[in-house]
């Protein structure tokens, strides 16, 4: 011990120093739990108690969201039911305002809000499958309403109206200029098929009779094609209609809400549309070419196919 | 049923009519191409009644 004592009592102030560390330890971890104590009284439990009340809320928000959703597509689909039938194809005559106000509500059945609502209905049907009766909506929009679309494209141009180009434009923006195309194009062919029929009309009445024909079959050939151009004149007073409804309106909201040219511009300028000129020049330039080839025919001529072009 | 053949489509009293009758097939295709404008006019000859009296013309060139 006499030969320790130095290191002894340096071994006593030793644990006594490390006494003092232990309780400032001490006092720090005490600190710190009641800190603990503090945070979790504070914030862990508050937490705990607002978590199932936030899921919940969640849980309603979502079910807001379709509940607006189908209120609003039941809204609009009502309301196109209710326009569609204004349009009836048993109804003898077919009111353009109609089948524009039909095509409006279809334009907004299609937005992509309403698309964003069928969406999120379509993923709470896969979480919830009680609630499968909803999927209507989907079936809706995937089936019926392109239907609805087609039908009333096909009413808006039989016959051609002022409102035929708006109609079209608002039904489907994307294809209007090759649905102008098109239905000029079926207009002019309608127009070549009764000046077809009228030139082998003399023939139909020659069948079975002599092959040099005669006063009846000369009659026959006129009366056809006085007939046939009054058609090719209604055709071309169609597509002149359509012209002047294309003309008068001005500029167009597409669905990125940019402004788009009007719509004249939009049918020849754009996409598969009219080569750059306006329905009535393309309509003459097709009845002229068809006329031209199927007069050829009937005359047996031996001459060169000329080539038809109109730009105004 | 009855089908047409091509040599009755093709047949020379029908390009006889059509070529006697000239002047009244101008009339038809002239009053239809009019008839079609909001503005009919009869003294009218824009570049359509041009276009579809050119496409009759084959009709006088016919022998």
């Amino acid at each position: 011990m006499d030969k320790n004592s130095e290191e002894l009592i340096d071994q006593v102030n030793h644990v006594g120093v490390v006494g003092k560390k232990v309780e400032s330890i001490c006092n720090s971890a005490k600190n710190v739990e009641s800190s603990f104590e503090r945070l979790e009284r504070k914030i862990r439990e508050p937490y705990d108690r607002a978590k199932p009340l936030h899921t919940a809320s969640m849980n309603l928000h979502s079910t807001l969201v379709i509940l607006r959703g189908a209120t609003r597509y039941l809204h609009l689909s009502r309301r196109l039911a209710l326009q569609i039938a204004e349009t009836s194809p048993q109804k003898q005559t077919i009111d353009p305002h109609a089948i524009l106000r039909a095509a409006k509500t279809v334009a907004e059945l299609s937005l992509s809000s309403i698309k964003v609502i069928t969406d999120a209905i379509g993923a709470q049907v896969l979480e919830t499958p009680q609630l499968a009766m909803l999927y209507i909506t989907q079936t809706h929009v995937s089936t019926t309403l392109p239907q609805t679309i087609q039908r009333l494209q096909h009413q808006a141009s039989k016959p051609p109206t002022f409102l035929m180009g708006p109609i079209l434009y608002i039904l489907s923006p994307q294809t209007f200029p090759a649905q102008i195309r098109n239905a000029v194009s079926a207009s002019a062919g309608t127009a070549l098929l009764v000046i077809q029929r009228a030139l082998t009309s003399g023939s139909m009445v020659r069948g079975g009779q002599t092959r040099t024909g005669g006063v009846d079959e000369a009659r026959i050939i006129w009366s056809g094609l006085e007939r046939a151009f009054r058609d090719v004149q209604r055709e071309g007073r169609g597509i002149a209609i359509l012209e002047n409804g294309l003309s008068s309106s001005t500029e167009e909201i597409d669905d990125e809400g940019d402004v788009v040219s009007g719509l004249l511009e939009l049918a020849k300028e754009g996409k598969e549309g009219l080569d750059g000129v306006a329905p009535t020049a393309w309509f003459w330039r097709e009845c002229a070419s068809g006329m031209d080839k199927r007069f050829r025919e009937s005359c047996r001529g031996k001459f060169e196919c000329g080539s038809f072009r109109l730009t105004t | 049923m009855w089908f047409i053949s091509a040599d009755d489509l093709a047949s020379p009293f029908l390009a006889r009519t059509l070529r006697t009758g000239f002047p009244r097939l101008q009339n038809m295709v002239r009053e239809a191409v009019i008839g079609s404008r909001d503005d009919a006019n009869e003294s009218y000859s824009g570049p359509e009644v041009v276009l579809m009296l050119q496409s009759i013309a084959s009709v006088q060139q016919s022998r």
